[in-house]
């Protein structure tokens, strides 16, 4: 077969799937309104040593619980003095941390587990599954608590419960997208063409089976901001006087009747975070589908 | 039917048993020498050797495990180093207060949810659609414990209708214990209303799509027996996702318990966390933990129930 | 002359799990299959659904591995080891039933062709260029397909890009398994033309699997009946549909509609479902419904009788077989 020099000859490329899916995403004025919130927030906390002159860690006696529009603190001050606007910002660092981290290590580990399951079959399937099924016997908060509250408090100690507690469902959604993909017809020819278990895994796999795993792995970031910040407010996680938005909301508890705004505040932004991944989870699924 | 209700008890075991093993170890979890607690830091070799023999610490794990499951079996839950007293007392007490308010959060979570969900899917892509999912959505995403605070400002510090805290004193009347326990209620139902929601809008909205009830409609069946239809379509997936939710509701109360100060098993698993009193702790996790299994237990039981399509045998 | 590709005794059983109480079933999908391709020739399959041409397909591409068995490429045995596979993956190549799955729809229509090559090492570029000579090959303008997606083209352009895929890896013998069932009539005629030209140009050897009758006589050189997992008629395409020697394959032709307005077919000669391959009767497996059925068909399974190229596994066709019919003739 002589082998003619095509590869000159200039090719339309059609859009691709993921470049599909952005474009659609980037639409839908609900998903857009949450990754401009989303980037608002996350941004103003990676750049908090530039936006605030204060020092997190520093109070004053005299300057506590002021409230929000007081001059030289927008936000008002905490029950130590400490500003509130800086307290959020860097609490912000920590809070997101907490929030994603466990998350990207459970979508690291568990979905490479639930691939292998869905993939190899059989009884490292089984085995791999009933392991899994066995965490989800239990409630995942209280899982959460159990091991923090084992282990003692401390952010490793919060990262790894919540870890442990979220690789389950990750596991599983990754398993039975990889069970419906491994048995499609492409699957077969690139089995047939003679590739290789780590191949076919990374060129056929990977990508068919991101879709669904990435909407549910946004949507656990909402379920993990909340957990690691409620960590925080019972005193697991977060130590004071490390800023975090938990953390923040329990130590303000005593304000809740001289300065309710104050001592709501740090939730408010706990709530935007947990909402924005929800309703970018959402809006990623449509445009997913509409794929 | 007795099959199957023996199988999946059958089946319930081993799961009991794996939860039993997860409580048991999860003290090991914990740093430092359990010991320290009941020693005093200058104790003799003699006598540290003499309380893990009492203790039962000097023998092999998996003895040990059998012999606090033998305990446990028999209703002895250990003794809370806190406060000395039996830890199955202290649950004993505390658990009636989690399921009142478990009982009361589910009852608003179920009639919202289901409500909303219906409404949504009804009226799918409708202005009534978005604002019952803008609500379910918002539920799912709230902290609750956050949301707790929020209503505590609002009708208690500047409202003044509802207490703030704590569960009634004394021998209170109806009146009162539910003044005392809407708030955290309300807290702890947000977010299964929320999911309840996204599921019955989602199963109400794909059942009113599928051609079998097209084909009822085109046959003249009217509108409320097409309801029925849907009813019993949603009725067994709903059935789930509340067992579930209940579940959690009974579990994962502890930080709205914080919140609200109520005495009921979350504010324990606080005290016994705050206090390093490792065998409260383990203690009311397995009861928690038991519960849940027990719960989804049921729901296996009953789903075939309401589902013919789930196999009997 | 060598057959290109051969199989003796190929077998392969599964097993169903059992509920609770109710023990493991064996599904025999595959018994005791031989097959012998020739140079330049196309065999064709048929057979009705379950009858086992799939799985029989699959085992030769070691897609699953074989119960039992051999195969032979020119003659000499394929070992089992990673090396020998991928060796003779090179050799023999599978085109599958179109699908919307029958490509990766994340990946671009040049990337599903130059994949093969690549896993074998040919890099990327050379790999492209290959994909799209055959692209233009199968009457794909590369300028215009190569950059698209499988959902952007139609079920006879995703053939013709699985076929370029199945060529990628200048196989000798390829194996069309129901490659054309899902196509529309005309559609599928071009593609069979386009088969047709192709084996001539780059010398291959085909195997062709399909339930439709009038496709395989069109395109084959020698025709296997399967059943059940057996193979229970073997002959020249002319002779299998000229003189059929085993009832089923009578039924199956009989069963054909007619061309010929004058002579419709009225009643179907075949009745009865197919039967499962799960608790199979111990006799010739067609016994059940066969019309010329005797006791030793019930009792002893037919050994497959040669006369010539027309091999059939009846005991019609054996005269020493005791059916009180047998050697009357086909």
């Amino acid at each position: 077969m002589t082998a003619t020099l095509t590869q000159d000859v200039p090719i339309e490329r059609s859009t691709g799937y993921w470049a599909g899916v952005w474009s659609r995403l980037r639409r839908d004025p609900v998903s857009l309104a949450c990754m401009a919130v989303l980037a608002v927030i996350v941004g103003a906390c990676v750049l908090a040593p530039w936006l605030t002159s204060h020092d997190p860690a520093v109070g004053s006696v005299i300057l506590r619980l002021k409230p929000v529009g007081t001059p030289g603190h927008i936000l008002g001050t905490d029950e130590l003095g400490r500003d509130m606007l800086t307290r959020l910002l860097y609490g912000g660092r920590t809070s997101l941390v907490m929030g994603a981290v466990p998350v990207v290590l459970a979508l690291l580990i568990g979905g490479s587990l639930g691939m292998v399951a869905g993939f190899v079959g059989g009884r490292v399937n089984t085995a791999i599954m009933r392991s899994v099924d066995v965490v989800f016997a239990f409630p995942s908060i209280l899982l959460a608590v159990a091991i923090a509250g084992a282990m003692g408090a401390g952010i490793v100690n919060a990262l790894l419960a919540l870890t442990i507690v979220l690789i389950p469902p990750l596991v599983r959604v990754t398993e039975a997208a990889t069970t419906q993909v491994r048995r499609l017809d492409y699957v077969e020819a690139a089995r047939a063409s003679g590739a290789g278990a780590f191949t076919i895994l990374r060129v056929h796999v990977v990508g068919n089976v991101l879709g669904p795993v990435l909407v549910y792995a946004a949507s656990q970031l909402s379920v993990a901001i909340i957990m690691a910040a409620g960590l925080s407010f019972i005193g697991l996680g977060a130590k004071p006087p490390t800023p975090e938005w938990g953390l923040m909301l329990n130590t303000l508890r005593g304000a809740i009747y001289s300065q309710p705004m104050l001592a709501a505040l740090p939730g408010v932004f706990i709530f935007a975070v947990s909402l924005s991944f929800n309703l970018l989870s959402d809006g990623l699924r449509q445009a997913m589908e509409l794929g | 039917m007795i099959a199957y209700l023996l199988k999946r008890l059958a089946a319930a075991v081993p799961v009991a048993l794996a939860v039993s093993l997860i409580c048991f170890l999860l003290v090991q979890l914990a740093p430092g020498d359990p010991l320290s607690v009941v020693l005093p830091s200058d104790a003799t070799q003699e006598q540290i050797d003499a309380t893990k023999a009492r203790y039962g610490l000097d023998r092999p794990l998996v003895v040990q495990y059998a012999l606090w499951l033998g305990n446990v079996l028999q209703g002895d839950l250990g003794t809370s180093i806190a406060t000395g007293r039996p830890v199955g007392a202290e649950i004993a007490n505390a658990l009636g207060y989690s399921l009142s308010l478990a009982a009361l959060a589910a009852g608003m979570a179920v009639v919202l949810g289901v409500g909303l969900g219906m409404v949504a899917g009804y009226s799918a892509g409708g202005w009534l659609d978005k604002l019952a999912s803008a609500i379910a959505i918002s539920g799912v995403s709230v902290p609750h414990y956050w949301l707790g605070i929020v209503l505590v400002v609002v009708f208690s510090a500047e409202l003044n209708w509802l207490p703030a805290m704590g569960a009634a004193n004394g021998d209170p009347g109806l009146t009162d214990r539910l003044r005392h326990m809407i708030l955290p209620a309300i807290a702890l139902a947000a977010m299964p209303m929320g999911i309840i929601t996204r599921s019955v809008r989602a199963l109400v909205a794909e059942t009113l799509g599928r051609e079998f009830v097209s084909a009822l409609v085109a046959r003249g069946l009217g509108q409320g027996a097409v309801f029925v239809h849907v009813a019993k379509n949603v009725a067994p997936t709903a059935l789930a996702v509340l067992g579930v939710q209940i579940g959690y509701l009974m579990a994962g109360s502890i930080l709205v318990e914080t919140v609200f100060a109520w005495p009921g098993t979350g504010s324990l698993l606080n005290q016994a966390i705050l206090q390093r009193d490792l065998p409260l702790l383990q203690g009311t996790i397995l009861v928690l933990a038991m519960i849940f299994v027990g719960l989804n237990l049921i729901v296996d039981i009953v789903q075939p129930l309401f589902d013919p399509r789930i196999s009997r045998t | 002359m060598t057959p290109v590709l051969e199989t003796v005794g190929l077998s392969k059983g599964f097993d169903l799990r059992g509920g609770i109480g109710q023990p493991a079933r064996r599904v025999q999908a595959v018994s005791g299959v031989s097959l012998a391709l020739m140079p330049g020739h196309t065999l064709g399959i048929v057979g009705e659904s379950g009858c086992g041409k799939s799985t029989t397909a699959r085992l030769i591409m070691g897609l699953m591995p074989a119960d039992a068995g051999d195969l032979l490429l020119d003659g000499k045995a394929v070992g089992t080891g990673g090396g020998a596979m991928r060796a003779f993956r090179r050799n023999v190549q599978m085109v599958f039933q179109d699908s919307s799955a029958s490509l990766n729809p994340r990946l671009t229509l040049e990337r599903s062709v130059a994949f093969g090559p690549q896993v074998h090492g040919l890099p990327a570029r050379e790999a492209n260029a290959r994909a799209r000579d055959l692209l233009a090959r199968v009457g794909l303008d590369p300028a215009r397909f190569a950059g698209r997606y499988p959902h952007e083209v139609s079920g006879g352009q995703r053939q013709r890009v699985n076929i370029a895929r199945a060529l990628a890896l200048q196989p000798r013998v390829v194996i069309f398994d129901e490659a054309v069932s899902a196509l529309d009539k005309s559609v599928e005629a071009q593609v069979l033309n386009l088969l047709a030209d192709l084996k001539a140009e780059f010398s291959l050897s085909y195997i062709f699997i399909s339930h439709d009758l009038n496709v395989v006589r069109h395109v084959s050189d020698e025709v296997v009946v399967m059943y059940l997992g057996q193979v229970i008629e073997r002959a020249p395409a002319a002779d299998l549909y000229a003189a059929p020697a085993h009832p089923y394959t009578r039924a199956l032709l009989a069963s054909m509609p007619s061309h010929d307005p004058d002579r419709r077919t009225t009643h179907p000669p075949l009745t009865g479902d197919p039967p499962s391959p799960i608790d199979l009767p111990p006799g010739c497996r067609f016994a059940p419904r066969c019309p010329l059925v005797a006791d030793v068909c019930l009792a002893r399974a037919p050994a497959l009788a040669v006369r010539g190229r027309h091999a059939c596994a009846c005991h019609l066709a054996d005269a020493g077989s005791g059916h009180p019919q047998a050697g009357a003739g086909a």
